[in-house]
């Protein structure tokens, strides 16, 4: 019913210009949510597109894509779950065709980097696309939604009897890691780094300690005293760069420093969904970081040394690769240096420029 | 096409087109011996290619792109599903396949590349890699502003022509000693040089100069970028300097002149993955891990 569909457009648009302003105004949600509605919302767009062959379809949700992108630079997950369902797009197409075709391809020697790729221009018209594409898309919602609990089921692994744990800051995916080594009843301390000026450590450490975790809580300047009597470093991220680096908030980087100088493992837990194909040197500093308010770092209230003095609050570091051992991902324990071959797997280099 | 045929087109390649890697030349001349071959057996035609190849590899030019270029070049055309009576048509097919991606391989690379090329940086490079240059001038063109520094690249004094070749664009250029790597290192941002061949472990083959230089970025903490296509990968696996074989370091004519090796001067060295952060290849941005991998991809 064509006022029916009207009505359907336009609450889609509704619901995109409420999705690039939040994220405008910069009303942090978890990174899993902001997956989760970036996600509901290119289901959506696909349900609604109109499209002859899936190169349309690349084209339409790219565009989209670009769009929500632009309400946050900085927020590489966005831009990740939109080159994921690209590549998604990609893949069901490639599937029904050579299901069409019925028969292997007779070359035997496959190269992926000289042959076919280079001729598919998906232009083909395959009938059944959209809905295939929407159920490889629900089966990554899932994988999202599962990741945290992956993850944590492997916390017995990384974490003994007595070990004296540093983290910093607060981490939904983390806290889920060493509450499920408590609950298997494993004694162990944690130390959290309150990560001035935001102080999300606090939040972390109250809600380690009402899961009967050992905690306490320090400054960052304490981080490098403390150093020594600590057995590892466990971390969370915002997201991974193609090289393996992380972005993480402001303090990783110097934590993870004084670890490599004493010698500590820096384990990082974190889902793959983070992993972004670009890596930190494509993106302006505009993109790569985000300011937060002078405020957090000096009072409204001290104008005249306002007028005198340039303050800076970053929100996110970067962290070389070199000072990480580890990744605890939803797919298992990752190396960084194995990162280029997930970034291959999960993402197409053609959409890498949106 | 007999040896001297094949010798002739090759240098004709090179001499027309400066700008041609050695290996494009040498991929090009073999896909026109297999136009002229009447070779009647699959093995009697990979006869003949290797023949070339070795032909090819007496000249003074790159031994170790050569080597790469043509070793793939035949991986490539031969790994098929060969009938007895096709097999030329399909081996033709594929080698035109092999080099037609081969000749857009740096234009992908420049693409790549000259974005992480940005506004007010200064970039330390090495010797005359026709890539780098290349990178740079399609950086300049993107209207980013950055200044270069270029090593004199002795004994052929390459640098000074990249000088020459970079001002013509308007990149603001500065030749340097090569002796000065060390000093100008905290000015730069970034170092990126070409490579002559890319080997297993993700290390690379370069002009004599560019060990010294990744150590010494390394040890400011600057990143190395290596620009090379794919079919520079080289199935070796030097563990030193000494491990390189002498036909990569010294020049055909001068091993043919049996001269004693220990008073000449090697013209490569070889630089160990660890000193190098990325990678520029027409198969993507691979870090050096990534290049056992792709490796084993290309050679099979």
């Amino acid at each position: 019913m064509p006022t029916g569909e009207a009505d359907k457009a336009s609450g889609l648009k509704e619901r995109i210009e409420v999705f690039v302003d939040e994220m405008k105004k910069g009303n942090s949600v978890n990174s899993c949510e902001i997956a989760i509605n970036t996600i509901n919302l290119l289901i959506r767009i696909i349900s609604q597109a109109k499209f002859t062959n899936a190169r349309e379809l690349l084209k339409h949700v790219k565009a989209e894509g670009k769009y929500l992108q632009a309400g946050d630079p900085s927020e590489n997950i966005i831009g990740n779950m939109i080159r994921r369902v690209l590549k998604i797009i990609r893949e069901e197409y490639r599937a029904i065709i050579s299901q069409e075709a019925g028969q292997e391809r007779s070359v035997n020697f496959e190269d992926t980097s000289l042959a076919d790729d280079e001729e598919e221009d998906y232009a083909k018209p395959t009938p059944n696309l959209k809905a295939s594409v929407i159920e490889a898309i629900s089966e990554l919602k899932t994988e999202i939604e599962g990741g945290a609990e992956n993850i944590a089921a492997m916390a017995t692994n990384y974490i003994h009897e007595n070990d004296i744990i540093l983290t910093i800051g607060r981490s939904r995916t983390v806290e889920a890691f060493f509450k499920s080594a408590a609950l298997k009843k494993i004694k162990f301390q944690v130390l959290v780094s309150e990560c001035a000026p935001f102080c999300h450590g606090h939040e972390m450490a109250k809600n380690l300690a009402e899961a009967k975790i050992n905690t306490t809580l320090i400054t960052e300047c304490q981080i490098g005293t403390i150093m020594p009597r600590v057995n590892k470093v466990i971390i969370g991220t915002h997201s991974f760069m193609a090289n393996g680096g992380l972005k993480a908030v402001t303090g990783t980087n110097i934590l993870a420093l004084l670890a490599k100088e004493h010698n500590k493992d820096v384990i990082v837990c974190s889902s793959l969904y983070k992993l972004s194909p670009l890596f930190h040197s494509t993106l302006k500093h505009a993109s790569f970081n985000k300011f937060a308010s002078p405020n957090e770092l000096l009072d409204y209230e001290d104008a005249e040394l306002l007028s005198k003095v340039e303050v800076i609050a970053p929100i996110f570091d970067y962290v070389p690769p070199d000072l990480i051992s580890m990744v605890v991902s939803n797919n298992g324990p990752q190396s960084v240096s194995y990162v280029y071959r997930l970034v291959k797997d999960y993402y197409h280099p053609d959409d890498t420029e949106l | 096409m007999d040896d001297e045929a094949v010798l002739n087109h090759f240098n004709e390649l090179m001499r027309e087109d400066p700008e041609m890697s050695a290996a494009v030349a040498a991929i090009t001349t073999l896909v026109k011996l297999m136009e002229s071959s009447n070779a009647e057996t699959l093995s009697g035609l990979v006869d003949t290619i290797r023949k070339a190849t070795s032909m090819m590899l007496t000249t003074d030019f790159s031994y170790a792109s050569i080597t790469s270029g043509c070793e793939q070049f035949l991986r490539y055309t031969t790994l098929a599903n060969l009938q007895e009576t096709n097999f030329q048509k399909i081996m033709l097919h594929r080698g035109k396949v092999f080099l037609n991606n081969a000749l857009k391989a740096r234009a992908k690379i420049v693409g790549m590349a000259q974005q992480f090329v940005d506004d007010g940086t200064t970039i330390l490079t090495h010797c005359r890699s026709r890539v780098v240059v290349q990178v740079l001038k399609a950086a300049a063109m993107e209207k980013k502003r950055f200044t270069v520094f270029i090593t004199e690249s002795h004994p052929d004094k390459s640098g000074l022509a990249v000088k020459e070749e970079l001002s013509k664009v308007g990149i603001p250029t500065t030749v340097i000693l090569d002796s000065a790597v060390g000093y100008i290192m905290e000015r730069v941002q970034m170092v990126m040089v070409g490579a002559e061949g890319i080997v297993e472990n993700g290390g690379i083959i370069n002009k004599i100069g560019t060990f010294p230089l990744a150590v010494c970025a390394k040890q400011m903490n600057k990143p190395l970028y290596v620009v090379a296509e794919s079919f520079k990968f080289v199935r070796a696996f030097p563990l030193s300097q000494r491990d390189v074989p002498d036909v990569y370091k010294y020049r055909a004519s001068t091993i043919r002149a049996g001269k004693d090796l220990e008073q000449e001067h090697p013209t490569v060295d070889y630089t160990s993955p660890e000193f190098i952060s990325l990678m520029f290849t027409d198969l993507g941005v691979l870090t050096p891990s990534a290049v056992s991998d792709e490796l084993i991809k290309l050679y099979c």
